[in-house]
């Protein structure tokens, strides 16, 4: 009788554990997982390519600013003097840039990739 | 499509793709995160986590192992730091206690069915008592019907650690079981 009632409830146990917990799958599980990963993706993607052109821009300025220096000012103190009396309008005139560029390659393009992926 | 052909699509950018590897997945990442992590309303999250760090590292699957045992040590590995970031590393080697709310003799009713449906979800409530290594076992044993090796690969635990904790989990449930349920002779034969 005992070994019954050890075998019949090892049944019921194992019958039990190969039940799938109470709480299914939520609905759309796999769009919304799919959609996570393609968002992650798109956002990845749009902010590389952005310092991508980001670093391409400062490169561009970097020799700019050589070529400049070395055939157009030749004193490196005008130079100086120069950047330190117009710095604010150097600093505000490069976070407007940045923003501009931030937010139309960045925000909008993510924005509008992500609609027409999931349009 | 093996999945050999499957990762070299998902890494190409094949959308179908990956919506196949969630589709073949979803239901051994849902049963792992919900029994390892027991916090409903957290296993979606936790799932889409699972599925970001699969992807992300996908280049980096070598085949040794079925590509769902790899999937299925993210997802252990995921609800591990889960379980970490929130205090809960204890439960990753002790038995929660249960309340100890016995069997109420009022469920029997004269339906078998219905009183061993009850067991069966007081089996659950145990399960969810277990510790951590012990429920993640138990589910991908019993419920994805995955192999000692399989589990081992996910888990990291050697085989024979699977085995044993495997059977003290069912030792465990039938010591509660029996326990809790004074009249078990009753509703196992007489309903």
């Amino acid at each position: 009788m005992e070994t019954n009632m050890k075998t019949e409830l090892d049944a019921l146990i194992e019958e039990a554990l190969r039940q799938p917990p109470e709480i299914p799958l939520p609905e759309g599980f796999t769009d919304r997982m799919v959609a996570s990963v393609a968002r992650h993706y798109i956002w990845k993607e749009t902010l590389k390519d952005f310092l991508y052109k980001c670093l391409i821009g400062l490169g561009a300025l970097a020799v700019f600013s050589i070529v400049f220096f070395f055939v157009a000012i030749q004193s490196p103190d005008i130079l100086a003097a120069h950047v330190k009396e117009q710095w604010k309008f150097v600093a505000v005139a490069a976070s407007i840039g940045f923003f501009v560029l931030f937010t139309d390659q960045v925000v909008l393009r993510y924005l509008f990739r992500c609609s027409r992926t999931f349009a | 499509m093996n999945d050999v052909d499957l990762i070299a699509r998902i890494r190409s950018g094949d959308e179908n793709a990956c919506r196949i590897l969630v589709e073949n997945n979803k239901n051994l990442v849902w049963h792992m995160v919900l029994r390892m992590i027991n916090q409903p309303e957290d296993a979606e999250d936790i799932c889409q986590d699972v599925f970001l760090n699969v992807f992300r590292n996908i280049g980096n699957f070598k085949g040794g192992s079925k590509l769902s045992s790899w999937i299925g040590s993210i997802a252990y590995h995921v609800c591990i730091d889960y379980l970490r970031k929130k205090g809960k590393e204890k439960s990753l080697f002790l038995c929660a206690p249960v309340a100890d709310n016995r069997y109420d003799p009022t469920m029997l009713l004269p339906s078998g069915n219905v009183d061993r449906a009850r067991l069966k979800a007081l089996v659950h409530q145990l399960i969810e008592h277990l510790p951590v290594s012990y429920r993640t076992v138990v589910t991908l044993y019993h419920l994805e019907e995955c192999s000692y090796r399989e589990i081992a690969d996910i888990t990291g635990l050697p085989e024979g650690t699977v085995k044993s904790y495997l059977s003290r989990a069912r030792e465990i449930i039938r010591e509660q079981v029996v326990k809790r349920v004074p009249d078990i002779r009753l509703v196992l034969f007489e309903n």
